[in-house]
């Protein structure tokens, strides 16, 4: 079966009816809304995008940072003896 | 239409990329065309109203990305109707409804005797409900909105040559089918 059905219709909408629904006015407020809605939308988007390469960056420079600190440190328990005394 | 109203109009497209405001000479000039297009195809007034409203919101939005193609304006607003029309019955999983117009019917056809009684007229319309819709739609664009195939195939996004076949098909189906003589140009 088709996906459609046939109507016959005996006029065309009048003139009345097209003045009613147009409205250029608003259109355009609708325009600046939706244009409005976009920029917002971007803004938060990419608020969001560097939030989280900034807080990635973080994460990786403090692993970094206490990788660093715990290589400095002394091991404990292991005895440093030089190989040269050993001889 | 001409080469140089085409260019007009292209002008217009051009100032509106700058300023929103020099778009309404668009809208004002096809707003009846694409409300009866849409209307033609959902029979609902409400629903044309808020689908007109979205196709030029559509392209109000989009107006910065707008190229030439070599087609009317109205070709693109016709498309992105075409495209809004058969989204919102997508979504609702609801059938398409083309509501014909009488009068254009009777152009569709040209009988011998001139005499179209309404049972010819409800034959052929139960003739066009077996047509698959990608037939009625470029009959629709063809006959019913007076497009040149050039406009078709660009509203409809497939090549001029396929838009040709669709149209001869269709009608090689309705004059198989349905024993009158289908005029095979709309502006004859």
């Amino acid at each position: 079966m088709a996906k459609h059905e046939i109507k016959l219709r005996k006029q065309l909408i009048d003139s009345d009816t097209l003045q009613r629904h147009r409205n250029y006015s608003a259109l355009l407020k609708l325009h600046e809304r939706a244009k409005r809605v976009r920029k917002t939308k971007r803004f938060f988007i990419y608020t969001l995008v560097i939030a989280v390469v900034t807080v990635l960056l973080l994460i990786v420079f403090s692993y970094w940072v206490l990788k660093l600190e715990k290589e400095r440190e002394p091991k404990h328990g292991i005895k440093k003896v030089s190989w040269l005394r050993k001889k | 239409m001409t080469a140089e109203e085409i260019q007009s109009e292209y002008e217009i497209v051009d100032l509106a990329k700058k300023n929103p405001a020099a778009f309404a000479p668009l809208y004002e000039k096809y707003f009846a065309r694409i409300f009866n297009f849409i209307y033609s195809q959902t029979d609902n007034e409400q629903l044309t109203a808020d689908l007109c409203s979205q196709t030029f919101l559509i392209a109000l939005d989009h107006v910065t990305k707008f190229e030439f193609r070599g087609v009317p304006v109205s070709a693109w607003f016709y498309r992105i109707a075409s495209n809004e029309v058969n989204k919102h019955f997508r979504k609702q999983k609801a059938n398409k409804i083309y509501s014909i117009d009488e009068v254009h019917l009777r152009e569709l056809v040209a009988h011998e005797s001139d005499d179209y009684s309404e049972e010819m007229i409800s034959q052929l319309i139960e003739q066009m409900s077996a047509l698959p819709s990608e037939m009625l739609e470029v009959l629709q664009l063809r006959f019913f909105e007076d497009k040149d195939f050039k406009e078709i195939a660009f509203i409809l996004d497939i090549n001029e040559s396929s838009a040709k076949m669709r149209t001869y098909r269709a009608l090689d189906r309705l004059r198989k089918n349905f024993n009158v003589k289908v005029k095979y140009d709309g502006k004859a």
